[in-house]
């Protein structure tokens, strides 16, 4: 077979992961004739078959480049491309001859899908049409100079969050779905009787059997950290609010300020108070509680009385957070920080002591979705071991 | 299978385009299509079809819709409907099994293309409750033990807005294309084939406003090409000039759908922070204290 292997090999590096099955249609539409033989096809095609994210065109391009510019060094991309003209149909053995003599715009062809690598710094507020589509038909993976910059940027950003997947409001809503999907496991299922008739009776008698089963609502209590630090979060944790309240009918929502102290807020600028003692009063240990924050702040804070930012605190707060953690068995702490500064902070280390802490990521609540069925497991810990 | 663009005139296929349609005519694999909303990807599967010169079927999928529906349905009701007023053949049960566009897919003795419009509207099962029949290119009815065969494997387009993450299985089966948003040149390519006896000044000053608008930050919802076009036909009934676009948007609500966005919109066009406004309002309170 074609020895494409160093491309395959870049790929992975780029950390596409092709699967065998993919790369042996590649493989095979090498040599079955969806390949013309010219490197612009090769790169379209490639791309159609072992990438199946726009968000990874990028890497595409990178790899690609890789695998077929090492021209300068001993291993001869040129000879790869020869092979593999070698072993096409008759038709195919002029453009050996071409090949070999830059015929095909092999060099072109690189120079451009490096151009585009490295988008000229334009700015921002241009709106100068980027070609999108160059003579070779290569168009500039996918977007245009200035939004393939942003769309790097944006990556990077994603990549901050542990990288995850970006967390759309779709993703996160289907990862909280199995939060609610979550309380039909553990009951039992009764036969629903009038279903199954209705059903039957639907179905011109054939019988089908119904279950229902005996759903507790899971209710949750949700606690927002606003304003400070939490402000360059607030457009996931807004995603989140959207998409829980969408998920999950009853969901109680108050706000505090970097962690619990004796008051919290019924509303986000902090106006309307409520009594934190009150509130596990008043919910009682079935509910769910999910706090949201960044648990940055200084230690003091945390750790004293009359230390709180704002206001002032009999109690410090952090026999608040073990009260809480006491009274509802199932509560999580969702941090919108990338975990990777979480070791950096010791606040954070100390919250998490208390409340089991996730990432505000898709796998970060399924995480803590295993957590609030099964117990904190201490293998499903986002915290890097043996810190503090 | 040959496929000619120009028995499409009004699709714009570009080269690269070409290049994965080709692969899917010859490996027969499912494409699938994704893009942002407005950029034809429904209107490509359609497009394909007729290149082909192939019959289409089309196959909405809506959130209720489930992998066997769009293989066969058995109508007991009708059946039983027909046993007590003794119409129909009541013995024969093939006469009370109807194909869904997929099963009408594969028992077509020609060669179809089918395209499952919006496939992440479905659950997330559904997907992968296809990926034997869309790997086979057959299926079982279970009712009377008849295996459906396709003679010749029909070309099927996917389309997805990425509401939902496909299943890796299913992505691994298919041969993927983004359709990236029509660079300004190409979207007045499209223009010139939907509206071709528009004023080329006034698409110009149109495609300049529409691609700054695109690239505001903060907007929620970016118009499309649909958008683009609907509203070009409004500047055109409206006797809009290119000048007039010089100073702002008019009928903005036709391109932004989200009351925050045309609030993004008039926020920029006259900023309510100026001076004179708070000045203003400064001397409303003053005069009623």
């Amino acid at each position: 077979m074609i020895p494409f292997f160093p491309f395959l090999i870049a790929l992975r590096e780029e950390g596409i992961e092709v699967s065998l099955g993919e790369w042996l249609t590649f493989l095979t539409a090498l040599v079955n004739g969806s390949v013309s033989p010219r490197l612009s096809s090769l790169y379209a095609v490639g791309r159609a078959l072992l990438v199946k994210s726009e968000t990874l065109y990028d890497r595409y391009d990178r790899a690609f480049l890789r695998a077929f510019s090492r021209l300068a060094s001993g291993e001869d991309a040129r000879a790869l491309l020869e092979q593999w003209l070698k072993s096409g149909p008759p038709e195919w053995q002029s453009f050996v001859h071409d090949l070999t003599r830059d015929g095909d715009g092999f060099l072109e062809f690189l120079d451009r899908l490096r151009q585009h690598l490295s988008p000229p710094p334009s700015p921002p507020n241009t709106t100068e049409p980027t070609p999108a589509v160059d003579q070779l038909g290569i168009s500039s993976g996918a977007l245009g100079g200035f939004q393939r910059a942003y769309k790097l940027a944006s990556e990077r950003r994603f990549r901050a969050y542990d990288q995850d997947r970006i967390l759309d409001t779709a993703g996160m809503r289907s990862a909280l779905a199995r939060w609610r999907c979550s309380d039909q496991k553990g009951t039992v299922p009764v036969l629903d009787l009038k279903q199954t008739l209705e059903s039957a009776a639907r179905n011109g008698g054939e019988i089908e059997l119904k279950f229902r089963y005996s759903l507790k609502r899971r209710r949750i209590l949700l606690l927002t950290d606003v304003g400070g630090t939490m402000n360059v979060h607030h457009q996931l944790v807004e995603r989140f609010l959207t998409s829980l309240r969408r998920e999950i009918r009853r969901v109680d929502h108050y706000y505090f300020h970097n962690t619990i102290y004796e008051y919290l807020y019924r509303d986000a600028e902090r106006r309307f108070r409520i009594s934190t003692e009150d509130l596990i009063r008043r919910f009682s240990a079935t509910h769910t509680l999910v706090l949201v924050g960044d648990a940055t702040m200084g230690l003091q804070e945390l750790l004293y009385p009359h230390a709180a930012i704002e206001g002032d605190n009999e109690i410090p707060s952090t026999t608040l957070l073990s009260l809480m953690a006491t009274h509802f068995p199932r509560a999580v702490w969702l941090n919108p920080e990338p975990v990777a500064r979480w070791s950096s902070v010791p606040s954070v280390q100390i919250i998490a002591q208390y409340l089991p802490m996730y990432p505000l990521t898709i796998p970060g609540i399924l995480a803590a979705l295993n957590t609030l069925l099964k117990g904190n497991d201490p293998k499903t810990s986002f915290l890097p071991k043996g810190s503090f | 299978m040959r496929f000619d663009p120009s028995r499409v005139p009004d699709y714009i296929f570009t080269e690269e385009l070409l290049e994965v349609v080709e692969a899917v005519l010859v490996l027969e694999r499912p494409l699938l299509l994704r893009g942002e909303p407005g950029t034809g990807k429904t209107q490509l599967g359609v497009a394909l079809a007729r290149g082909l010169n192939l019959p289409l079927i089309f196959w909405p999928i809506k959130s209720t819709t489930t992998a066997r529906d769009g293989l066969y349905i058995y109508d007991t009701i009708r059946r039983l409907n027909d046993a007590r007023f003794g119409d129909g053949d009541v013995r024969n049960i093939h006469s009370y099994i109807r194909f869904g566009p997929l099963g009408e897919a594969l028992s077509s003795p020609e060669r179809v293309v089918l395209l499952i419009d919006e496939i992440d509207k479905a659950e997330p099962e559904f997907a992968n409750d296809l990926l034997y029949e869309l790997d086979a290119m057959e299926f079982r009815i279970e009712e009377t033990g008849e295996t459906i065969r396709a003679q010749n494997r029909p070309y099927v387009v996917i389309t997805s807005n990425a509401e939902r993450e496909l299943p890796e299985p299913f992505l691994r089966r298919c041969i993927f294309h983004y359709i990236p948003f029509p660079a300004p040149e190409v979207m007045a390519r499209i223009i010139a084939t939907h509206l071709p006896d528009l004023a080329p000044r006034l698409v110009e000053a149109a495609l300049h406003s529409f691609f700054a608008l695109r690239q505001r930050p903060g907007l929620r919802k970016p118009p499309g090409t649909a958008e683009l076009l609907d509203w070009l036909r409004v500047l055109v009934a409206q006797g809009v000039t290119p000048e007039d676009l010089r100073n702002g948007i008019p009928y903005a609500g036709v391109l932004l759908k989200k009351p925050e966005d045309l609030e993004l919109l008039s926020r920029g066009a006259s900023p309510s922070w100026s001076f004179e406004a708070i000045q203003s309002s400064w001397e409303k309170i003053r005069t009623r204290s």
